[in-house]
Formats: C-alpha cells, structure tokens, sequence
C-alpha cells in the first residue's frame, strides 16, 4: 500500500502545488560480525518481502550475512526520505521474517537522478595505444615513447600484458593540452 | 557457477538485461524452484544476489533495480560513448 495515492500526486500536480518528490531508498543490512557469514537470509522471506514492497517499486538482495532492499518514496525532502524509506523497510521485513540485522547504509537519491545515473554507460571508456596515437595524431612507437618519457601523459587504467589502456577522456585532455600554441618545443607533441 | 536462461517467467525489459550480463559479465542467474522470485546472482559473488520481479512493474521498479545492479559491479547500458 503507497502512503501518497497515485490519485492525490494527480492532484497535486494539476493545482501545482506538490513540494514531494520521488526518492530512491536504498538500505542495506548486516549480520552482526558474530554470526556473519554464518546466517542466511531465508530466501522465502526475502521473497515475501518482494511481495510486500511491490507497492512501493521494490527490490530485494539476501545472502549469508547481509540483506537489501531498494524501494521509491515520495517525501518533501531527502533527509525525510532516508527515514520514511528506512522505516517502511524494516516494518516490511519484520513482517516478511527477515533477520534483524542493523543497519549499515541507508540513501536516499532523487528518482531523476537515478534514472540520469542508470541511462549514462557504466563501462569508463578506455583506449588501446594504436588509438591512443590515433588520437595524438602519432604513430604507435612514438606513443610508447610519449607514455614512458613524457610524465603529463596520464597512466593507464589497466597495465595488461597484451598492453595498457588508457581513459580516452584522459588522453584526449592531454592532447588538447598539448597541442596549445606557445609550448615550450621540449614539452610538445612532436609527431615520430 | 551454473546458470539458467531467463525465460518468460520475468518481464522482456528485465530479460534483456539479465542476458546480458550472464554472457559477457559472468553473472548467474537462477529460476525459482517453486512459487518464488527468480535471482539473478552477481559475478562478484560477495555481493547479495538481487530478485527479479516476475511481471511488468513500474519504471521506478526497474530503476531501483538496475540502480542495485550497478551498485554491485554490473554494467548497463553496456555501450560505450
């Protein structure tokens, strides 16, 4: 059951006068150090504490030793929303048969901006050297030469024996940088 | 870690995801033995193994679980800019 009806956010929002907004809640709980990992989350109560937050747009996680639950609230601020959140979901899993544990976590983040963080890739976007130089306009050997002498040349994200990748947003900035006018010629990308 | 495929037991929007990340982030994911909810368990198997809703929900559903899917070391959308 919502606390706020889709009816009464109708309202509210033909009359212009809804100050709430949606939050996601995020808590997370923890066995005490004593008992982790030891004691499992009962699937079947997780599963009925699906159930009881459906209403309010849940997701449940359990395990040995830790348990979560993601549900939406609609409140007037975030600080409100971390204990409107945090309530629902223990009453919830008290009722479901969810171990008390305490909890370790609990957030609270405007819906707009999970959705904004959901839509943006979560991969980093990374670059081999052939595209490294690519992007310096250099040929692989004088990347390599680049990367070992040059200490602005930002240092790879990942060091693998097939070779380094790099963030492309770094090697981009270090070209735009260094590719200014009026550089000192020692400092300059000379293309090899 | 053996896995199942989903299957029409959760929503497309959901299955589309879940695919994704058994093929090419080494996450499992488990049908329900009985009336439950399908699991879908993370590559980092440290981390919680999240529940699939098994019907259409809300776009906030969906968000909250992709948002806890991120939060455990998954990866959509996969693309790069």
């Amino acid at each position: 059951m919502r606390t706020v009806s889709g009816a009464q956010q109708e309202q509210e929002e033909r009359e212009g006068v809804s100050v709430m907004d949606w939050f996601s809640v995020h808590l997370e709980t923890r066995a005490p150090t004593a008992q982790a990992p030891r004691v499992l989350a009962e699937d079947a109560a997780a599963d009925r504490l699906m159930d009881l937050l459906a209403g309010y747009d849940g997701i449940v996680s359990a395990d040995a030793g830790s348990w979560d639950a993601t549900i939406s609230v609609r409140a007037p601020t975030t600080s409100e929303a971390v204990l409107k959140g945090a309530e629902i979901i223990e009453s919830e899993a008290s009722k479901a048969g969810m171990p008390r544990w305490p909890a370790v976590r609990v957030e609270a983040v405007l819906q707009d901006i999970v959705d904004e963080e959901n839509a943006r890739p979560a991969l980093p976007d990374i670059v081999s050297a052939p595209e490294a130089a690519e992007i310096l306009g250099v040929s692989p050997q004088r990347l390599h030469q680049i990367a070992t002498d040059n200490e602005a040349f930002p240092e790879p994200v990942y060091e693998l024996r097939a070779g380094n990748l790099w963030l492309r947003a770094a090697v981009e900035a270090f070209a735009s940088r260094e590719r200014k006018p009026g550089r000192p010629r020692s400092a300059q990308v000379a293309a090899g | 870690m053996e896995t199942d495929r989903p299957g029409r037991e959760v929503p497309k929007e959901y299955r589309e995801v879940i695919t994704y990340l058994i093929e090419s982030e080494g996450w499992a994911y488990k049908r329900p033995r009985g009336g439950g909810y399908p699991k879908l368990v993370p590559a980092n198997r440290s981390q919680s193994p999240i529940k699939v809703p098994k019907t259409p929900s809300s776009q906030r559903t969906l968000s909250n679980w992709l948002a806890d899917i991120r939060r455990k070391g998954g990866h959509w959308p996969p693309e790069r800019k």
